[in-house]
Protein backbone atom coordinates (compact mmCIF):
# COMPACT_ATOMS: atom_id res chain seq x y z
CA UNK A 1 0.00 0.00 0.00
CA UNK A 2 1.44 3.37 -0.96
CA UNK A 3 2.08 5.77 1.85
CA UNK A 4 0.05 8.93 2.23
CA UNK A 5 2.20 11.91 2.99
CA UNK A 6 2.08 15.70 2.91
CA UNK A 7 4.85 17.97 1.71
CA UNK A 8 4.82 19.69 5.09
CA UNK A 9 7.94 21.84 4.89
CA UNK A 10 6.97 23.31 1.54
CA UNK A 11 3.16 23.40 1.73
CA UNK A 12 2.57 24.10 5.43
CA UNK A 13 5.62 26.10 6.45
CA UNK A 14 7.32 27.89 3.56
CA UNK A 15 4.35 28.68 1.31
CA UNK A 16 2.03 30.19 4.00
CA UNK A 17 4.89 32.34 5.20
CA UNK A 18 5.63 33.58 1.69
CA UNK A 19 1.92 34.20 1.01
CA UNK A 20 1.58 36.39 4.09
CA UNK A 21 4.64 38.42 3.10
CA UNK A 22 3.43 38.68 -0.52
CA UNK A 23 0.10 40.04 0.71
CA UNK A 24 1.94 42.63 2.78
CA UNK A 25 4.33 43.84 0.08
CA UNK A 26 1.91 43.46 -2.86
CA UNK A 27 4.53 42.52 -5.44
CA UNK A 28 7.10 45.16 -4.51
CA UNK A 29 9.38 42.56 -2.93
CA UNK A 30 10.23 39.44 -4.99
CA UNK A 31 10.32 36.41 -2.70
CA UNK A 32 11.93 33.11 -3.64
CA UNK A 33 12.91 29.78 -2.06
CA UNK A 34 16.56 28.78 -2.26
CA UNK A 35 19.58 28.32 -0.05
CA UNK A 36 21.73 30.39 -2.40
CA UNK A 37 21.36 34.07 -3.23
CA UNK A 38 19.85 34.93 -6.60
CA UNK A 39 20.26 38.19 -8.48
CA UNK A 40 16.64 39.39 -8.64
CA UNK A 41 15.49 43.00 -9.02
CA UNK A 42 16.57 45.93 -6.85
CA UNK A 43 15.51 44.16 -3.65
CA UNK A 44 14.48 40.62 -2.83
CA UNK A 45 13.82 38.17 -0.03
CA UNK A 46 15.23 34.64 0.07
CA UNK A 47 13.50 32.05 2.26
CA UNK A 48 14.90 28.64 3.11
CA UNK A 49 14.65 26.33 6.12
CA UNK A 50 17.84 25.45 7.95
CA UNK A 51 16.65 22.90 10.52
CA UNK A 52 13.65 20.81 11.52
CA UNK A 53 13.57 19.53 15.11
CA UNK A 54 11.23 17.08 16.82
CA UNK A 55 9.84 18.87 19.88
CA UNK A 56 7.24 16.38 21.10
CA UNK A 57 6.26 12.91 19.99
CA UNK A 58 2.64 12.56 21.02
CA UNK A 59 0.32 9.57 20.67
CA UNK A 60 -1.35 10.82 17.51
CA UNK A 61 0.94 13.59 16.38
CA UNK A 62 4.44 14.93 16.02
CA UNK A 63 5.22 18.51 17.01
CA UNK A 64 8.14 19.84 15.01
CA UNK A 65 9.85 23.21 15.02
CA UNK A 66 11.18 24.56 11.73
CA UNK A 67 13.85 27.23 11.71
CA UNK A 68 13.60 29.44 8.65
CA UNK A 69 16.25 31.83 7.39
CA UNK A 70 15.15 34.90 5.41
CA UNK A 71 17.75 37.10 3.74
CA UNK A 72 16.56 40.55 2.70
CA UNK A 73 18.82 42.11 0.07
CA UNK A 74 18.66 45.63 -1.38
CA UNK A 75 21.05 46.88 -4.06
CA UNK A 76 22.66 50.25 -3.46
CA UNK A 77 25.55 52.52 -4.21
CA UNK A 78 28.05 52.57 -1.40
CA UNK A 79 27.03 54.51 1.71
CA UNK A 80 23.49 55.20 0.55
CA UNK A 81 21.47 56.16 3.60
CA UNK A 82 18.28 56.03 1.57
CA UNK A 83 18.78 52.33 0.87
CA UNK A 84 19.71 51.74 4.50
CA UNK A 85 16.49 53.39 5.66
CA UNK A 86 14.49 51.34 3.14
CA UNK A 87 16.07 48.13 4.44
CA UNK A 88 15.24 48.98 8.07
CA UNK A 89 11.69 49.90 7.04
CA UNK A 90 11.09 46.67 5.07
CA UNK A 91 12.61 44.46 7.75
CA UNK A 92 10.36 46.13 10.35
CA UNK A 93 7.37 45.35 8.12
CA UNK A 94 8.46 41.71 7.90
CA UNK A 95 8.81 41.59 11.69
CA UNK A 96 5.33 43.12 12.08
CA UNK A 97 3.79 40.55 9.71
CA UNK A 98 5.37 37.75 11.76
CA UNK A 99 4.09 39.28 15.01
CA UNK A 100 0.56 39.71 13.64
CA UNK A 101 0.50 36.04 12.58
CA UNK A 102 2.16 34.63 15.65
CA UNK A 103 -0.84 32.58 16.76
CA UNK A 104 -2.09 30.75 13.69
CA UNK A 105 -5.49 31.68 12.38
CA UNK A 106 -7.00 29.71 9.54
CA UNK A 107 -3.80 27.71 9.02
CA UNK A 108 -2.82 25.31 11.83
CA UNK A 109 0.62 26.71 12.52
CA UNK A 110 2.12 29.52 14.52
CA UNK A 111 5.47 31.14 15.04
CA UNK A 112 7.19 29.86 18.14
CA UNK A 113 8.96 33.09 19.02
CA UNK A 114 9.66 36.53 17.67
CA UNK A 115 12.31 36.55 14.97
CA UNK A 116 15.97 37.31 15.40
CA UNK A 117 17.28 40.01 13.10
CA UNK A 118 20.86 40.68 12.02
CA UNK A 119 21.65 43.74 9.92
CA UNK A 120 24.50 44.29 7.46
CA UNK A 121 25.42 40.63 7.11
CA UNK A 122 28.00 39.46 4.59
CA UNK A 123 26.44 37.42 1.78
CA UNK A 124 29.27 37.62 -0.78
CA UNK A 125 27.50 40.16 -2.99
CA UNK A 126 28.89 43.61 -3.84
CA UNK A 127 27.02 46.90 -3.44
CA UNK A 128 24.13 45.53 -1.43
CA UNK A 129 22.75 45.88 2.07
CA UNK A 130 21.51 42.64 3.58
CA UNK A 131 19.61 41.66 6.70
CA UNK A 132 18.89 38.17 7.99
CA UNK A 133 15.62 37.36 9.74
CA UNK A 134 15.51 33.99 11.50
CA UNK A 135 12.13 32.73 12.67
CA UNK A 136 11.00 29.47 14.24
CA UNK A 137 7.69 27.93 13.15
CA UNK A 138 5.90 25.23 15.10
CA UNK A 139 3.75 22.73 13.23
CA UNK A 140 1.94 19.73 14.63
CA UNK A 141 1.43 16.89 12.22
CA UNK A 142 -1.48 14.65 13.17
CA UNK A 143 -1.08 11.13 11.87
CA UNK A 144 -3.55 8.37 11.37
CA UNK A 145 -3.40 5.62 13.96
CA UNK A 146 -4.22 2.23 12.53
CA UNK A 147 -6.08 -0.43 14.45
CA UNK A 148 -3.99 -3.57 14.63
CA UNK A 149 -5.32 -7.10 14.82
CA UNK A 150 -3.21 -10.22 14.68
CA UNK A 151 -4.62 -12.91 12.45
CA UNK A 152 -4.80 -16.57 13.39
CA UNK A 153 -1.49 -17.44 11.77
CA UNK A 154 0.25 -14.59 13.67
CA UNK A 155 2.06 -13.41 10.59
CA UNK A 156 0.06 -10.41 9.54
CA UNK A 157 -1.30 -7.26 11.02
CA UNK A 158 -4.60 -6.35 9.42
CA UNK A 159 -5.23 -2.66 9.11
CA UNK A 160 -8.62 -1.05 9.52
CA UNK A 161 -8.93 -0.71 5.75
CA UNK A 162 -8.34 -4.44 5.25
CA UNK A 163 -4.78 -4.30 3.89
CA UNK A 164 -1.93 -6.30 5.42
CA UNK A 165 1.43 -5.62 6.91
CA UNK A 166 3.86 -8.50 7.23
CA UNK A 167 5.30 -8.77 10.70
CA UNK A 168 9.08 -8.49 10.70
CA UNK A 169 10.90 -11.59 11.89
CA UNK B 1 17.96 -18.25 29.30
CA UNK B 2 20.89 -16.33 27.89
CA UNK B 3 20.17 -13.90 25.11
CA UNK B 4 21.34 -15.14 21.71
CA UNK B 5 23.67 -12.78 19.91
CA UNK B 6 22.32 -11.06 16.82
CA UNK B 7 23.77 -8.41 14.60
CA UNK B 8 21.39 -5.78 15.93
CA UNK B 9 22.93 -2.79 14.18
CA UNK B 10 22.71 -4.47 10.79
CA UNK B 11 19.56 -6.56 10.96
CA UNK B 12 17.35 -4.74 13.46
CA UNK B 13 18.26 -1.18 12.70
CA UNK B 14 20.00 -0.29 9.45
CA UNK B 15 18.45 -2.95 7.23
CA UNK B 16 14.97 -2.18 8.56
CA UNK B 17 15.35 1.42 7.45
CA UNK B 18 17.06 0.46 4.22
CA UNK B 19 14.35 -2.05 3.31
CA UNK B 20 11.53 0.38 4.12
CA UNK B 21 13.05 3.05 1.85
CA UNK B 22 13.75 0.53 -0.90
CA UNK B 23 10.19 -0.78 -0.83
CA UNK B 24 8.72 2.73 -0.93
CA UNK B 25 10.99 4.31 -3.54
CA UNK B 26 12.09 1.27 -5.54
CA UNK B 27 15.02 2.11 -7.78
CA UNK B 28 14.33 5.86 -7.84
CA UNK B 29 16.49 6.45 -4.77
CA UNK B 30 19.61 4.39 -4.15
CA UNK B 31 20.39 3.76 -0.48
CA UNK B 32 23.72 2.68 0.93
CA UNK B 33 25.13 1.84 4.31
CA UNK B 34 28.65 3.07 4.73
CA UNK B 35 30.74 5.49 6.73
CA UNK B 36 32.87 6.95 3.95
CA UNK B 37 31.05 5.84 0.83
CA UNK B 38 30.41 8.56 -1.72
CA UNK B 39 28.11 7.96 -4.64
CA UNK B 40 27.11 10.42 -7.32
CA UNK B 41 23.75 9.75 -8.92
CA UNK B 42 20.71 12.00 -9.21
CA UNK B 43 19.24 11.00 -5.85
CA UNK B 44 20.66 8.81 -3.16
CA UNK B 45 20.79 8.22 0.58
CA UNK B 46 23.61 7.14 2.87
CA UNK B 47 22.95 5.65 6.32
CA UNK B 48 25.69 5.98 8.91
CA UNK B 49 25.55 4.43 12.36
CA UNK B 50 26.77 6.83 15.06
CA UNK B 51 26.39 5.33 18.52
CA UNK B 52 24.16 3.22 20.73
CA UNK B 53 23.40 3.07 24.42
CA UNK B 54 21.65 0.49 26.53
CA UNK B 55 18.40 1.51 28.17
CA UNK B 56 18.85 -1.05 30.97
CA UNK B 57 15.17 -1.38 31.65
CA UNK B 58 14.40 -5.07 31.20
CA UNK B 59 15.44 -8.28 32.90
CA UNK B 60 15.47 -10.80 30.06
CA UNK B 61 15.55 -8.52 27.06
CA UNK B 62 18.06 -6.03 25.79
CA UNK B 63 16.69 -2.61 24.98
CA UNK B 64 19.02 -0.16 23.28
CA UNK B 65 18.78 3.21 21.61
CA UNK B 66 20.67 3.56 18.35
CA UNK B 67 21.56 6.92 16.85
CA UNK B 68 22.09 7.19 13.12
CA UNK B 69 22.37 9.76 10.40
CA UNK B 70 20.67 9.47 7.05
CA UNK B 71 21.90 11.90 4.41
CA UNK B 72 19.67 12.46 1.41
CA UNK B 73 21.16 14.04 -1.70
CA UNK B 74 19.29 15.37 -4.72
CA UNK B 75 21.03 16.84 -7.71
CA UNK B 76 19.55 20.23 -8.56
CA UNK B 77 21.06 22.00 -11.52
CA UNK B 78 17.96 24.06 -12.39
CA UNK B 79 17.54 25.48 -8.87
CA UNK B 80 14.03 26.83 -9.31
CA UNK B 81 10.82 26.68 -7.30
CA UNK B 82 9.70 23.37 -8.81
CA UNK B 83 12.93 21.64 -7.86
CA UNK B 84 12.72 23.10 -4.32
CA UNK B 85 9.18 21.74 -4.03
CA UNK B 86 10.26 18.37 -5.40
CA UNK B 87 13.15 18.22 -2.91
CA UNK B 88 10.94 18.88 0.12
CA UNK B 89 8.32 16.45 -1.19
CA UNK B 90 10.93 13.70 -1.22
CA UNK B 91 12.10 14.73 2.27
CA UNK B 92 8.52 14.47 3.59
CA UNK B 93 8.07 11.11 1.87
CA UNK B 94 11.30 9.83 3.40
CA UNK B 95 10.17 11.04 6.84
CA UNK B 96 6.79 9.34 6.43
CA UNK B 97 8.49 6.14 5.25
CA UNK B 98 10.69 6.14 8.35
CA UNK B 99 7.69 6.68 10.65
CA UNK B 100 5.77 3.90 8.85
CA UNK B 101 8.11 1.47 10.63
CA UNK B 102 6.30 2.36 13.86
CA UNK B 103 3.15 0.68 12.60
CA UNK B 104 4.81 -2.66 12.08
CA UNK B 105 6.52 -3.60 15.31
CA UNK B 106 5.73 -2.22 18.78
CA UNK B 107 9.26 -3.12 19.95
CA UNK B 108 10.78 -0.86 17.30
CA UNK B 109 10.44 2.85 18.02
CA UNK B 110 12.00 5.28 15.60
CA UNK B 111 12.13 9.08 15.70
CA UNK B 112 13.39 11.72 13.31
CA UNK B 113 14.93 14.01 15.89
CA UNK B 114 16.28 16.59 13.48
CA UNK B 115 16.66 17.42 9.79
CA UNK B 116 19.28 19.89 8.65
CA UNK B 117 19.23 21.43 5.20
CA UNK B 118 22.35 22.53 3.39
CA UNK B 119 24.17 22.30 0.11
CA UNK B 120 26.91 19.74 0.30
CA UNK B 121 30.28 21.24 -0.51
CA UNK B 122 31.67 17.89 -1.59
CA UNK B 123 28.80 17.33 -4.04
CA UNK B 124 28.51 20.54 -6.00
CA UNK B 125 24.94 21.19 -7.21
CA UNK B 126 23.33 18.80 -4.74
CA UNK B 127 20.71 19.73 -2.19
CA UNK B 128 21.18 17.81 1.02
CA UNK B 129 18.89 16.93 3.91
CA UNK B 130 20.68 15.38 6.85
CA UNK B 131 18.32 13.33 9.05
CA UNK B 132 19.22 12.51 12.65
CA UNK B 133 17.48 9.28 13.60
CA UNK B 134 16.98 7.67 16.97
CA UNK B 135 15.86 4.04 17.11
CA UNK B 136 14.87 2.16 20.24
CA UNK B 137 14.93 -1.54 19.56
CA UNK B 138 14.31 -4.41 21.95
CA UNK B 139 15.73 -7.89 21.36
Amino acid sequence: MALNFNNITYEKIMTPLRDKLKTEFKGSLPIYFDNQQQDIGSKSLRIYPTTQRLEKNRTNSFLNSYELEMDYVIKTNKNSEKALDQMYKDVSRIETVLFNNSHGGSIPYFYAAMPEIEHNIDIDLNDVYASRVTVTVLYEEVHEKFSKFITSNDKFFVLSNGSFYIVRS
Amino acid sequence: MALASTNAWKVNVEESIQNAIRSEFGSSIAIFRSRDFEYTGNRFCIIRGLDSESNNTMYSRLSSTYNLSLDFYMQDLKRNELTVKSFFKLVSRLEETIYSLLEIDPLFRIEVTEIEYEDDIDFNGYRKASFSLSVRSVR
